[in-house]
């Protein structure tokens, strides 16, 4: 550099510096350091003067007053206040690039300064206040955008983690073929306290999921990329470390996790603890089961004990019949004895008074007790053979036969017979017990009638909204409350003067319950009698 | 005047057998009654006989050989001329009406105890002459 021809303090008048300071494009600005107390130490520099352009970068007035600490704080992390230090203690002459993105100021700077005696002058541009090209604008707009962006992204990745952080579900993040831990969550790492997984395959990180063949779902959901759901997969896991694995339920959920590229990289566990529920749906089972079973031995039980009952039913049976059997070739032969002995009697003595009522005494006794003996075996026949086929029964027509059959019974008695039965009224029942039923209504009602009245018998019958009710009523003896309650038990004579075994009622009650009908009685002693039979239709 | 050759009584039961004898007797309707004690003794009884009996009057319950197995066998051996009436008693009508039902070679079925009318029904019936 040649000296110049005339000296700039010659050429350049103290106004033409104040002038070039106010045009120059490039910030100065004059700054004095400020010292600590002893006296040596820069601490902070002092700032005096600001020109227009430095005024326009840094938005200070052109005697700002402050310091460059003071205004600026970030100049000592940037490095500008060693800079500022250096250059004014040793006095060279140095340059300082930053990019100053702090206390309000976002650009590159570029720096140079020199020591003027107590001063130190400071020259600056800013590349934001030059006019830019229109190729650096854009990329400035699309580095900015970028910038959003990813700030964006990472502000959503927060929020995500967040989620899977307080999700109460055990949630971990793999990634790659080996499945690496990247993220558990807090749930996870709960369940094993004394494991440390991030940065281990999920095979070393939890090796119990090897042999329960969750390692190969993990491989198949990173090698196809289709998620994967195991629903209430047993498990028995070492979660305190202690040697002693424990039984879990697990429901399992694996989703394939990709890359900004759409390349899988990963995959996401989640999985929640359904032990309580699957434990509980087991004892409901269990209990079930035991229930089911207890049901089934009780059933067992009763089935034996009804085998038993039956057993003993028919042996019952068949001593009866045996026995009825056994006693009627006896009463035949005392029967024909007494036969036998009228004929061989010489009349005088067969009419002899006392001999005659003897005779007469005995032939009625023979008589009842044959009755009886044919009752008994008529009693066990009926428990042989009452499960005939149930068919629709013509009521009318039943009645009339019935009346047919007993007319020399009900003419005899004096009886007036009086019916009201619809014509086409059927009854669902084996049809000769149903005879059986209503020819013993209509015996009794003439058999105990009243003497002192003529007996009168009405028989009525009625299809009610789901039944078919039998009435037959009658205006004879009646009954009182202690008769009636012992009605319908076996052998139980109320009425001592008429023939009878007392197995007629129990019999007939028992052919109504078993067809699943059923008897009632409403009597009044000398007023008469009502028996009603209600059968379903 | 006796109406009948011959007439066989099977029954077990004595009683019976002294009652049915004495009424067939004093009745006077034949000229010999034969009495066995059960259904084998009744074919023994009709083996050796030389001519068969006019009536039988076979009990239906007895043991070694009952009335039914006996009209089984009787109905085995070659066919008597005249063959003779069979009325089968028993004390029990639903055992009679139980044997009714399975078509056997009798002509009449008799409920025990048996009387004088019952055994003129038996001949007004079998024997109208």
């Amino acid at each position: 550099m040649s000296a110049p021809a005339v000296p700039l303090s010659d050429l350049f008048t103290a106004q033409d510096w104040l002038t070039l300071l106010d045009v120059s494009l490039t910030g100065i600005h004059l700054v004095r350091p400020v010292y600590g107390p002893e006296g040596r130490r820069i601490l902070d520099f002092a700032i005096e003067y600001l020109n227009p352009a430095a005024q326009r970068m840094t938005g200070l007035g052109e005697q700002p007053g402050g310091t460059l600490l003071g205004r600026f704080p970030h100049a000592l992390a940037e490095g500008v206040f060693q800079y500022y230090q250096q250059v004014f203690e040793t006095g060279e002459h140095r340059t300082y690039e930053v990019n100053y993105q702090a206390d309000g100021l976002d650009n590159y700077f570029r720096f140079s300064a020199r020591r003027s005696g107590a001063h130190l002058l400071v020259s600056f541009t800013d590349t934001s206040d030059q006019d830019r090209s229109q190729v650096e604008q854009a990329l400035r707009e699309s580095q900015a955008f970028e910038h959003a962006a990813r700030a964006e992204a990472e502000q959503q990745r927060q929020r995500f983690l967040e989620v899977l952080t307080h999700m109460p579900a055990y949630i971990a993040v793999y990634q790659g073929p080996d499945h690496i831990y990247q993220f558990v969550n807090p749930a996870y790492q709960s369940l094993f306290p004394h494991r440390s997984f991030l940065g281990l395959p999920f095979r070393e990180g939890t090796p119990e999921a090897v042999a329960l063949g969750v390692v190969a779902l993990f491989d198949q959901v990173y090698q196809t990329g289709e998620p994967v759901y195991l629903r209430e997969m047993e498990g028995w896991f070492d979660f305190h470390g202690t040697g002693q694995p424990v039984q879990v339920f697990l429901n399992i959920s694996l989703h394939p996790l990709r890359d900004v590229h759409g390349q899988l990289d990963g995959v996401l566990d989640f999985t929640y603890d359904v032990s309580e529920q699957v434990r509980t749906r087991h004892q409901v089972e269990a209990l079930n089961q035991e229930l089911e079973d207890r049901v089934q031995a009780r059933t067992q039980e009763l089935h034996d004990t009804n085998g038993q009952l039956r057993r003993t039913n028919a042996d019952l049976d068949t001593f009866v019949y045996t026995a009825s059997h056994d006693l009627k070739a006896p009463i035949t032969n005392v029967e024909g004895l007494l036969l036998a002995l009228h004929e061989v009697l010489p009349a005088e003595v067969r009419q002899a008074e006392l001999v005659a009522e003897l005779l007469r005494l005995l032939q009625d006794t023979v008589g009842r007790f044959r009755f009886t003996i044919t009752q008994l075996t008529d009693l066990v026949r009926l428990q042989q053979s009452q499960s005939g086929p149930v068919e629709p029964v013509a009521l009318g027509a039943l009645l009339e036969a019935v009346c047919q059959d007993l007319a020399p019974e009900i003419q005899a008695a004096g009886a007036t017979v009086h019916w009201l039965v619809p014509a086409d009224l059927h009854v669902p029942f084996t049809p000769a017990n149903l005879r059986s039923i209503v020819y013993n209504l209509l015996s009794n009602a003439v058999k105990y009638r009243a003497p002192d009245r003529p007996a009168q018998v009405w028989i009525r019958a009625e299809q009610q909204a789901d039944a078919v009710v039998l009435a037959v009523q009658d205006n004879g003896l009646g009954l009182d409350q202690t008769q009636q309650g012992r009605l319908f038990q076996v052998f139980q004579r109320l009425h001592t003067h008429v023939e009878g075994s007392g197995v007629g009622l129990y019999m007939i009650k028992r052919l109504i319950e078993n067809g699943g009908a059923a008897i009632a009685v409403r009597s009044e002693p000398s007023v008469g009698t009502t028996f009603t039979v209600t059968f379903r239709a | 005047m006796p109406l009948l050759s011959s007439v066989l009584l099977v029954d077990d039961d004595r009683t019976a057998n002294f009652l049915h004898k004495l009424l067939v007797t004093t009745m006077g309707i034949a000229a010999q009654v034969l009495v066995a004690e059960d259904g084998q003794q009744a074919l023994d009884t009709l083996a050796k006989a030389s001519a068969p009996p006019a009536l039988i009057l076979l009990d239906l319950n007895m043991p070694v050989l009952n009335g039914v197995d006996f009209l089984k066998r009787y109905a085995q051996l070659p066919l008597a001329s005249p063959r003779p009436v069979i009325a089968l008693l028993s004390s029990s009508d639903y055992s009679l009406d139980h044997a009714r039902s399975q078509h056997l070679l009798v002509d009449a079925y008799l409920i025990k105890p048996l009387t004088r009318e019952k055994i003129q029904g038996v001949l007004q019936q079998c024997f109208p002459q």
